[in-house]
């Protein structure tokens, strides 16, 4: 064990330093619990889910709001109504807002930074959280154009990740 | 209709044992099952660094037989993430100080409290300083 012999006995601990996980002087014990989930999507996700399968943004009309709801919802949350106006809006949109993200989700580091953004989908209210793709960091901008890279019809499974990623598009 | 998304969250971790757990990590890649004994009187298996009774520290180690009586009993059929296995019995064994909980390679049925069992670990080269170096106890 790489520890220091007087901090040892000073905190009845053992210091651990990055290589006593490499070098087998610490005996590891690892585990990984297996958190699956399932959850039902609902009518209306479900819908949107199966329409990204078919390569389409489908969204959903409030008609007393006039609003274009996108992702879609069974009920207005401004008034109440029950929505079932579908429509289909365009894979473009603009960057509301972005992040750019160094860590995985299991806080491992990324070779390749990964940039999340809420994107305005065109003729709609609403914006998807997306990746960005096809871009350097720091060329992103709040307001840029974008538009959809969608897998092929062959892999889309009907999530929310049928569509790759937005690229910008230019002006 | 698209019903349902399924997902996982990666939870992954790596535990070290501490002072007293290294040791009885140890022992148990020699093929050892290894135990300490407070001042006042109460054992562990496996060690601890501190008494959970009397709160000092613990210097007394000792080498536990690897033969002891089923103190008590369970029967897994489902593992820790709710999957159906193939039942597993589970026993607390008393192996004279202390009493230590693993497998039993004894149908649930078979169990008595009170039988004779001994430790099976695994050949040497194919233990790596885990309570798996234990394959299971088995009846004597």
């Amino acid at each position: 064990m790489s520890a220091k012999k007087s901090e040892t006995e000073k905190f009845m601990g053992t210091p651990l330093e990055k290589e006593s996980f490499e070098d087998g002087s610490v005996i590891l014990t690892e585990w990984e619990p297996k958190l699956w989930y399932s959850w039902s999507t609902g009518k209306v996700v479900g819908k949107f889910l199966s329409e990204l399968k078919a390569g389409k943004i489908a969204a959903i009309k409030c008609d007393s709001c006039k609003r274009t709801l996108i992702p879609p919802r069974m009920f207005c949350e401004i008034c109440f109504s029950e929505l079932k106006d579908w429509v289909y809006v365009k894979d473009t949109g603009k960057v509301n807002t972005f992040v750019i993200s160094k860590i995985a989700t299991d806080r491992s580091p990324l070779k390749e930074p990964k940039i999340a953004a809420v994107i305005d989908i065109d003729g709609s209210d609403g914006g998807i959280l997306h990746m960005l793709g096809e871009v350097n960091p720091d060329d992103v901008k709040i307001g840029m154009k974008v538009q959809a890279v969608w897998k092929s019809q062959y892999e889309r499974r009907g999530e929310i990740t049928d569509i790759k990623y937005f690229k910008p598009i230019g002006d | 209709m698209t019903e349902n998304v399924e997902g996982g969250i990666p939870v992954n971790f790596v535990y070290t044992a501490g002072i007293a757990g290294e040791e009885f990590l140890r022992g148990l890649k020699k093929g050892k099952i290894l135990g300490n004994k407070c001042k006042c009187g109460l054992s562990y298996i496996p060690p601890r660094l501190f008494c959970e009774d009397c709160f000092s520290m613990i210097e007394k180690n000792f080498e536990s037989p690897t033969i002891g009586k089923v103190f008590s009993f369970s029967v897994a059929n489902v593992s820790f993430d709710g999957e159906k296995i193939t039942p597993e019995t589970i026993a607390l064994i008393d192996i004279g100080e202390s009493k230590l909980m693993h497998r039993l390679n004894i149908p649930g049925e078979k169990v008595r409290l009170g039988m004779k069992v001994k430790a099976v670990f695994k050949p040497a080269e194919a233990r790596k300083g885990s309570i798996n170096d234990i394959k299971y106890f088995e009846a004597i």
